[in-house]
């Protein structure tokens, strides 16, 4: 209802003048109100604000380093007094590392996508609007691109690069650009096809209006949601390179090097130490997912009609 | 039927001409002079200048392509710098390994994934669909390299059911049922992910297929709903699922190097952990070139199969 | 699984109806309270004869219909009272197993979209093997050679080498028949279609329906048509109910409704067929009758479009 309803005001509006400002905040207060009434992607939301809150007020909330631990006390349980998640093999402060990891593991998940977002999109724009040979080109590119393996490109590039925060960035940021450009390719060109582009083309709208008051609005939608859903993954796959020895340089925590240390020590019955940081990988990752579920459906105009 | 083949065929060449060039320009990123990467810091002029040539560094780049080109259709991978063996002789008997797992985690992937789904779309909205695609929304957001750590921790340890490392018992190898014992673990490790995934799409498109008109002309013909589902739906979505499956797999590689690295697993991704700690770039090369061709070729198939599966793909492609 | 009833059932006279429904209701649970889709409906099938349950769409005719069959495919439906009697037996009280023995073997559907009624991934020969195997219990050739006796019946042209055809080889019109011989495959007592030409040209429309007419003279299957033309009614019903937002508002003989109808609702639908098809009845409605200004009332449903349209 209202889908169609919208497409026929947009017709009838000389798209010259920009009908999109006109119905900006009716439609952002629908989709709000569309959002919430999603209680998983609510929560989700809440637990994210909550988890960035901790980390950037790390220094307020734990007393200990993150990065120095006594040697003498080392390998202490959960509940330990004073120190609630306990001592890692080194002795260093287990909730500490997580809070001050998760600056390092929340920005090297979340920073790659937001900067690879605007170029993914002019990409994508440029190339769907252009379609023809320019984009027959592009997806063949791309295509090279999806042979490998999100992780296995991640991890190749970050290989090249070396270790540090820095370079597994970089590395994440470049092995992102297809699968976003891919995602805003799609959306161009569909959109390109409907009525609302012909309304304007034919009222004498130059290539850049077209573009830009006419089709970027319709395709950031589903580009928001896809980065949304894309930043779950690229935590859990920085965390990862971390992992793997190609993130972080030790002693600097993140949530992929805690876990990796607690695998050092598993065998010996510590399991707790692998679990505490990858359960928060998962739950961070998990809410930018239900985050990006929510999303999806606040901007559909067809489930936003209460 | 076969101009569909031959076309996807085509193509699927010319992505791994485009793997092997990216594959190839994975060097030329790696900063600084890898001849002095090799021999360090206080390599003489002379030294480095003889390494170059050795590795024909010297050369204009589209002629060490050519060359690098040249090496692999001759099966030719180059040198390892640490080990000082071909590349391919380290390589492929990993990459046989990780075969093994990837394949036992594919089957675990669409043996549980698929009936999953099935029946989560059969019962929409009851408990068990809510309560599967809850675990599943969950699963595709859980780090592999965490889940191997609380397989081990639980099912090695806590119970002491499975070995945690390896491929076979190390004081007295047991054939194929040890080599099974040893899978287990990381085959769902690795699988369950894009189990998850599967599980999700294989609901999402059922549901699809179960409100087609003709679903109504079966059930109207009195099938009972188990054929309507296992036969019908089942058929009708096959050609997405196995798309998606297709898809997955890519994911599934991916955790398989995280997989191979926690369980000590003998394949490709362990020793792509093991050289890039040593930074020997041909067996990196070597390790990413493999994975990434069998992610092409299990697509290649899969598209196939797709176009073998939808009589209407396969009548247009007769025409 | 029993073999399929003869038609006439033991203690049940020769001319008792095939079907009968009595005070059929079902509700729809929706956002905004729930809605009551049929309203104490009561429908007679003759035996041997054609019932037109004609209404526009959202009448309720559909849902009917589906009910006969237990399969209104919705969990937010529900039966709240009455009874199918099929045969002598109420359908409503069988178990979803007895059912399934009922569809397809002993009453047939031909549902409204002709083009999409056909499973696109099995051969057409298969589907129909299939449905003759599950109620007659026959080895395969047998069940082959009842398949191609049904595609005779129909007319399909070509059938033994059609057997092996997609659905998505064949024109809508074929396909249409291929549904029609699946319902026939296992010589039901009752055919049920339900808008059976809605997504085919105009002369396919003539020819299915025609077909539908010598199945019902040469077979003797009793039938249900839902449709919301007085054309089709006119070319082949015996029986006709007129049913109006759930209720049934007007039934009896065809000619005579055709002729008199007492109700305005009816008399729009009438109106609403397009001229070419209503061309012979038009005769028999009495010209005084015709310019009555039926629509007067009757405003909310004169604009819309549906009855041009089709």
């Amino acid at each position: 209802m209202t889908a169609t309803l919208q497409k026929a005001r947009r017709v009838e509006m000389p798209p010259v003048s920009g009908g999109m400002e006109h119905e900006g905040p009716s439609r952002f207060r629908l989709a709000v109100r569309a959002y919430v009434r999603d209680k998983a992607a609510v929560v989700a939301l809440i637990v994210l604000v909550l988890v960035v809150l901790a980390a950037m007020l790390a220094p307020f909330l734990t007393p200990y380093s993150p990065t120095e631990g006594s040697a003498s006390e080392r390998l202490q349980g959960i509940g330990t007094p004073g120190h609630p998640l306990g001592l890692d093999g080194q002795g260093r402060d287990v909730l500490s590392r997580i809070l001050y990891g998760g600056r390092n593991s929340l920005v090297a998940g979340v920073v790659p996508v937001v900067v690879v977002f605007p170029i993914a999109l002019t990409i994508g724009l440029l190339a769907g609007y252009a379609k023809g040979r320019v984009g027959e080109v592009l997806m063949r590119i791309l295509d090279v691109i999806f042979a490998f393996p999100l992780v296995l490109l991640a991890i190749a590039i970050a290989a090249v690069f070396g270790a540090g925060l820095g370079n597994v960035m970089i590395a994440v940021g470049i092995t992102l650009v297809p699968y976003l450009a891919r995602v805003a390719y799609t959306a161009t060109v569909q959109e390109t096809g409907k009525d609302y582009v012909e309304a304007a083309r034919a009222a004498g709208a130059t290539v850049p209006q077209i573009l830009w008051r006419e089709l970027l609005p319709n395709v950031v939608s589903p580009l928001v949601v896809y980065a949304t859903t894309l930043c779950g993954l690229t935590i859990v796959v920085t965390a990862g390179l971390s992992f793997l020895g190609i993130g972080v340089v030790p002693p600097t925590p993140d949530w992929g090097i805690m876990t990796s240390d607690g695998g050092k020590v598993l065998l010996e019955g510590y399991v707790y130490l692998a679990a505490i940081p990858g359960t928060v990988i998962l739950i961070v990752s998990l809410a930018f997912n239900l985050i990006g579920d929510g999303l999806r459906d606040a901007l559909d105009p067809r489930k936003q009609t209460s | 039927m076969t101009a569909l083949i031959t076309r996807r065929v085509v193509s699927t060449l010319l992505v791994l001409l485009g793997v092997s060039v990216v594959v190839f320009l994975l060097v030329q990123l790696v900063p600084g002079d890898p001849a002095r990467v090799i021999l360090g810091q206080n390599a003489t002029p002379a030294a480095i200048a003889e390494v170059r040539q050795a590795l024909g560094l010297d050369k204009p780049i589209v002629v060490q392509f050519m060359d690098y080109l040249g090496g692999l259709l001759r099966g030719d991978l180059g040198t390892s710098l640490i080990v000082n063996s071909p590349v391919i002789d380290i390589v492929l008997p990993r990459f046989m390994n990780t075969l093994i797992l990837a394949g036992a985690a594919l089957i675990i992937c669409v043996g549980v994934g698929v009936p999953l789904g099935l029946l989560a779309a059969k019962k929409q909205y009851s408990v068990f669909d809510r309560a599967s695609m809850f675990i599943s929304m969950t699963g595709a957001s859980v780090p592999v390299y965490w889940m191997a750590l609380l397989l081990i921790g639980f099912f090695g340890l806590t119970l002491g059911w499975f070995p945690t490392s390896g491929m076979y018992d190390s004081r007295e190898p047991g054939g194929l049922p040890d080599l099974l014992l040893h899978l287990v673990l990381p085959a769902v490790a690795a699988a369950l992910v894009p189990l998850a995934v599967i599980a999700r799409m294989t609901r999402s498109v059922t549901l699809e297929v179960l409100e087609q008109d003709y679903v109504r002309t079966l059930r109207a013909s009195g099938l009972p709903e188990s054929t309507i589902l296992w036969r019908h739906a089942l058929r009708n979505a096959l050609p997405q699922i196995v798309t998606v499956i297709g898809l997955q797999v890519g994911y599934l590689l991916g955790g398989v190097i995280f997989v191979e690295v926690v369980f000590g697993w003998p394949g490709l991704g362990g020793q792509l952990y093991t050289s890039i700690s040593q930074r020997d770039m041909p067996t990196i090369q070597a390790g990413v070139l493999f994975i990434a061709v069998v992610f092409v070729a299990v697509n290649l198939l899969a598209d196939i199969s797709v176009g073998v599966l939808d009589p209407r793909s396969r009548k247009q492609a007769v025409a | 699984m029993t073999t399929p009833t003869p038609p006439a059932k033991t203690g049940s006279p020769a001319t008792a109806p095939v079907l009968e429904i009595r005070d059929l209701s079902v509700e729809f649970a929706t956002d905004s309270g729930t809605v009551r889709a049929v309203d104490h409906v009561d429908l007679t099938v003759e035996k041997g004869g054609i019932l037109g349950l004609v209404g526009e769409s959202g009448s309720g005719k559909s849902v009917t219909a589906l009910c006969i069959l237990g399969l209104i495919g919705s969990r937010r439906a529900k039966i709240t009272s009455g009874e199918v009697r099929f045969q002598g037996e109420d359908l409503l009280t069988k178990t979803e197993r007895q059912m399934r023995d009922v569809r397809g073997g002993r009453i047939g559907l031909v549902s409204q979209n002709a083009l999409s009624a056909l499973d696109p991934s099995f051969r057409i020969g298969d589907q129909l093997i299939e449905v003759i195997r599950l109620h007659q219990h026959v080895d395969k050739a047998t069940a082959a050679r009842i398949a191609l006796d049904s595609l005779d019946i129909v007319a399909l042209p070509d059938a033994a080498r059609r057997m092996r055809s997609y659905p998505h080889e064949l024109s809508g019109g074929q396909r249409q028949r291929v549904v029609i011989a699946i319902a026939l495959a296992c010589r039901p007592q009752l055919l049920i279609a339900d808008e059976p030409t809605t997504a085919l040209d105009a002369t396919v429309q003539q020819q299915i329906l025609d077909l539908l007419l010598d199945i019902n003279k040469n077979l003797g299957t009793s039938m249900l048509m839902v449709t919301h033309d007085f054309g089709v009614v006119a070319h082949m019903c015996t029986t006709v109910a007129v049913m109006r937002k759930g209720r049934i508002v007007e039934q009896g003989e065809a000619g005579e409704i055709i002729s008199f109808p007492r109700q305005p609702y009816t008399q729009g639908l009438m109106n609403a067929v397009p001229r070419l098809r209503l061309s012979e009845t038009e005769r028999a409605v009495p010209r005084s009758q015709r310019r009555l200004p039926v629509f007067v009332e009757e405003s909310a449903f004169a604009e819309r479009a549906d009855y041009a349209t089709v």
